[in-house]
């Protein structure tokens, strides 16, 4: 299922398939090691609107929510 | 010899510092707290080094203000040789930095730090391999405890000595040629002149730096539209952009050496963090916790800070009574003795009392871990006024003092953040306006006023807040923030946080504070309040209905806002308010006190964190915020009351 950050169920995991963004905001998450085709697990989304939570190569990472709409995931099933 | 640490936010670098150094830079458990660097100079094996603390850094890009710093210390200075501290628990990500470290051509040993959470997170690392594959000593401490600290500056000495350099990584072959091309087309005269390594160059270039784009229009103009030719072909015949894919090699570089050197067992069960995140960033218990954090936290502080404010100002009176006693009455001596003792009572008054269990509280929470995740649960809250989570900070400690509140906004990304955070930081009742808000309204209007004063107070500021956002309307950059491991906090580093930032308000604002006093003894001396009030009269007693003599204690509540109250007293000549001021005077002058100009201590730290023009500004919105809000609640008065 292909579908956006802040859609991916807690506990999920995904794969980032793109980023739409401008090179700034690219850059940002790639200092913290988000690359298309990197795996995240979303460990909790926040209520409200709150940012999203996740994994990334063994370090947890906020991003608010109107980037995390920015970046395209595909689930990853059946785990 | 002069050895500089560079790390990622959160790896220790602090904490290794300062084991080493001494009580001077700032550790913490925030990332992106220390935005200058810090040096110390050490004796080693019979060698002095200077050792520079740089502020934490993701890579080196140029994207936020702390790796332009360190970025820059790192090209102009070139230290003999660089410590590159790595979180082994994170070591995969933290790679992509050192990669970049090894093209400056400067030594650099790598220190793999925290290797037991490494460990603990299943995380094996063979320490010999990665030596090999990087071509660098790699040194494993475990700086919290001091282990493998001597080994680890031994190896660096010896790298700075032997002038050792690691490898180079080589990228795909049609990144590579278009690499080795633009170092050809730039030549070595041009880079020389840039003074970054061509390699690194020609890599930041086709990754869209603008930072050298610039310094490279300077020095060639004639080969920018070549590295506009070789990012489009980049991007061209890999469908992607130029930035990604230089982003991406390194970044799989990264990985792949992690996956050769570094075996991870699954580790079984929830870690301790997730079940402590389970209540702490719970829709529900969540904000309930940090509501009780924040009400323990105020109530500690308020009644410490009573409890040793009291006396301290009694013991300050006294000295005053002996100077009257002693100096000739009526004297210029006498008036600026009184006004440097009372200057000098004025900071100890709020530093000793407030200050300093307001910053050991807050480096308190800083080192557990616990500031990122209250960023992360006001996120949503601090969108709707235009900002986002990390901002949230500042405003927590304004309700204690401004001070630290306006140092705070400086771990901001950017500026146009820091500069909204900033103003409205400054509208945040601390607990100076809150005496005024109490003694006053709260004791001759009722609670429920002093109440709604607070309420009032939030609504102006989301009011500000989005107002000041649709001016500066580039858009907030939003929240990226690691959420760090929690840890136990170590004496020394939170002594040594505190210690740095309550010197920053006793080099920055204490002075101001002594000079303020002793300009208002002055104009008492040669009678000058009354000429003050009539200048302020227009303003004071026909605009805002005030009594005229109110005038001057609104000059004293620049220097310190509880003096507004205090010389109040004076001013009217009795403590019983009731008799002299009706009700709307009394709240139109608290209402004014609540928003106008903050207090020179602030001011001075404002210049310091905003700069002097933003400092203009604020002091601008301020006044204008207060006396609209005075003057709605006279108009109010005047129709309902």
């Amino acid at each position: 299922m292909i579908t956006t950050l802040e859609r991916v169920r807690d506990g999920a995991s995904a794969v980032v398939r793109d980023i739409h963004g401008g090179r700034m905001l690219r850059q940002r998450l790639a200092r913290l090691g988000v690359h298309p085709g990197d795996t995240v697990r979303v460990v909790r989304t926040g209520y409200f609107g709150g940012p999203v939570l996740i994994e990334i190569h063994g370090a947890e990472v906020a991003i608010g929510r109107g980037m995390a709409q920015k970046i395209e995931t595909e689930v990853v099933e059946n785990q | 010899m002069r050895i500089a640490l560079v790390g990622q936010p959160n790896c220790g670098k602090s904490t290794l510092f300062n084991s080493v150094a001494g009580y001077k830079s700032i550790a913490s458990n925030f990332p992106g707290t220390s935005v200058d660097y810090t040096v110390s100079r050490v004796h080693m094996e019979g060698e002095e080094i200077e050792l520079v603390d740089l502020p934490g850094i993701y890579s080196l890009s140029c994207t936020e203000p702390d790796e332009r710093l360190a970025r820059d210390y790192l090209i102009r200075q070139k230290p003999d040789a660089v410590i590159n501290i790595v979180d082994a628990s994170l070591l995969g990500r933290s790679l992509e930095l050192t990669l970049e470290l090894l093209e400056l051509g400067i030594p650099l040993v790598v220190c793999l730090n925290m290797m037991d959470e490494a460990e603990r997170k299943g995380i094996r690392i063979d320490v010999a391999h990665l030596e090999e594959d990087l071509g660098v000593p790699v040194i494993p401490t475990i700086a919290s405890r001091g282990q493998g600290i001597p080994e680890l500056f031994e190896a660096a000495l010896r790298s700075a000595r032997d002038r050792r350099r690691g490898k180079s990584f080589y990228r795909s072959r049609d990144v590579e040629s278009a690499v080795a091309e633009l170092e050809s087309l730039l030549g070595q005269e041009a880079v020389a002149r840039i003074g970054v390594p061509g390699r690194l160059l020609a890599l930041k270039l086709l990754e869209g730096d603008e930072d050298l784009e610039g310094k490279t229009r300077r020095a060639c103009p004639e080969v920018v539209p070549e590295i506009d030719r070789l990012r489009e072909s980049l991007a061209y015949y890999r469908g992607r952009p130029a930035d990604v894919v230089l982003s991406s090699e390194r970044h799989s570089l990264a990985l792949n050496l992690f996956e050769h050197v570094a075996q991870v067992k699954p580790r079984a069960g929830p870690a301790l963090r997730d079940r402590i995140d389970r209540y702490l960033l719970h829709p529900f218990w969540g904000y309930g916790i940090l509501a009780l954090v924040l009400i323990v936290f105020f109530q500690i502080v308020f009644r410490a800070g009573k409890l040793v404010e009291e006396p301290m100002l009694a013991w300050f009176d006294g000295l005053a009574g002996m100077l009257r006693d002693h100096l000739a009455p009526d004297s210029l001596t006498l008036t600026v003795a009184e006004g440097v003792v009372q200057g000098f009572s004025g900071g100890i008054g709020i530093v000793l009392p407030y200050l300093v269990p307001f910053l050991l509280g807050l480096s308190l929470l800083e080192d557990v871990g616990y500031l990122p995740r209250a960023a992360f649960l006001m996120d949503t809250i601090m969108h709707r006024i235009g900002l986002h989570g990390k901002a949230v900070i500042p405003f927590v400690l304004g309700y204690g003092c401004n001070v630290p509140a306006v140092m705070a906004v400086r771990t901001l990304a950017s500026e146009r953040d820091r500069f909204i955070t900033a103003v409205l930081v400054t509208f945040i009742p601390c607990a100076a306006r809150t005496t005024i808000i109490f003694g006053l309204v709260a004791f001759y209007v009722g609670p429920y006023a002093a109440l709604g004063l607070y309420v009032m107070n939030l609504v102006v500021i989301g009011a500000a807040g989005r107002l000041l956002s649709a001016l500066r309307s580039e858009a907030s950059p939003g929240l990226i923030l690691e959420i760090p491991n929690y840890r136990l906090p170590r004496p020394r580093a939170v002594a040594s946080k505190m210690w740095f930032r309550l010197r920053e308000f006793i080099v920055v604002a204490w002075p101001l504070l002594i000079v303020g006093s002793v300009a208002l003894g002055l104009l008492e001396h040669f009678h000058l309040f009354g000429t003050v009030n009539g200048l302020l009269a227009p303003f004071t007693r026909d605009l805002l209905g005030l009594p005229e003599a109110a005038g001057i204690t609104l000059i004293f509540g620049i220097l310190r806002k509880e003096l507004s109250l205090i010389m109040l007293v004076q001013a009217l000549g009795t403590s019983d308010f009731a008799s002299v001021m009706t009700q709307a005077q009394i709240l139109v002058f608290t209402v004014f006190s609540l928003f106008y100009i903050p207090c020179l201590a602030t001011l001075a730290m404002l210049r310091v964190a905003i700069g002097l023009r933003a400092t203009s500004i604020t002091l601008v919105v301020t006044t204008a915020v207060a006396t609209v809000m005075a003057l709605v609640f006279r108009a109010a008065f005047a129709l309902f009351g």
